[in-house]
């Protein structure tokens, strides 16, 4: 397994825990009705050292792939973006209609809908970096 | 519509050499075995700064290693 699989497979294991953590941070807020500067705050606080840990690590971490693995890594990254931005598409828009156009949503439906697509497109990037290694390997036997 | 092609004789000019393996290459020109593994199999087309590093491990030019070969455009 090579540098690029295993950060593969330990992504996913990060982002899992990861959005387990936020889901039960989410689900916190709910049961305590957070509102107002202070869980604002916080979050925006939270959420930016977490952005910036993450996008170092990725800077960081094309360093030690060779340019092939770079260019995987790559178009890898562009799937699971795509992936992202059309769940959240589908996704706003199914609760848009189910819902009716004038209705009104529980306050946790965005962070959800946030944190599932994060969630999903992090296992889009993954398999598409193993998928891409297995059927190699496959072809090399 | 004409497909483009490199042709490659890394695999000759390994066994041309002292019998060198893939590792062996992967190391001197600075990847990993799969990159050239790839690379022979005509799966992947390295850059010009990856085609110069193999040449250069072989004491060859580039043209002598990697081939470029343009298919003859299908009739319309």
């Amino acid at each position: 397994m090579n540098l690029l699989q295993k950060r593969a497979w330990i992504d996913l294991v990060k982002t899992t825990v990861a959005t387990m953590i936020a889901g039960a941070g989410v689900g916190l807020a709910v049961n305590f009705n957070a509102k107002g500067i202070v869980p604002i705050m916080a979050f925006v606080i939270g959420a930016s050292i977490a952005g910036l840990v993450s996008c170092l690590r990725s800077i960081r971490g094309q360093a030690g792939l060779d340019e092939r693995e770079r260019k995987i890594a790559v178009k890898a990254f562009i799937i699971s973006t795509h992936i992202f931005v059309l769940f959240l598409c589908f996704g706003s828009f199914t609760i848009f209609f189910l819902s009716g156009a004038r209705s009104y949503i529980p306050g946790y439906t965005l962070p959800v809908l946030l944190l599932t697509g994060i969630f999903i497109s992090q296992i889009a990037q993954s398999a598409v970096i193993l998928i891409q290694f297995a059927r190699e390997q496959a072809d090399e036997q | 519509m004409s497909s483009n092609r490199i042709r490659n004789q890394i695999r000759r000019l390994r066994f041309d050499n002292g019998q060198m393996t893939q590792q062996q290459l992967a190391d001197k020109a600075g990847v990993t075995r799969q990159t050239i593994i790839a690379i022979e199999a005509g799966k992947y087309a390295p850059s010009l700064t990856l085609a110069f590093r193999i040449s250069r491990t072989f004491g060859l030019k580039v043209e002598d290693v990697f081939q470029y070969e343009m298919d003859q455009p299908s009739s319309e």
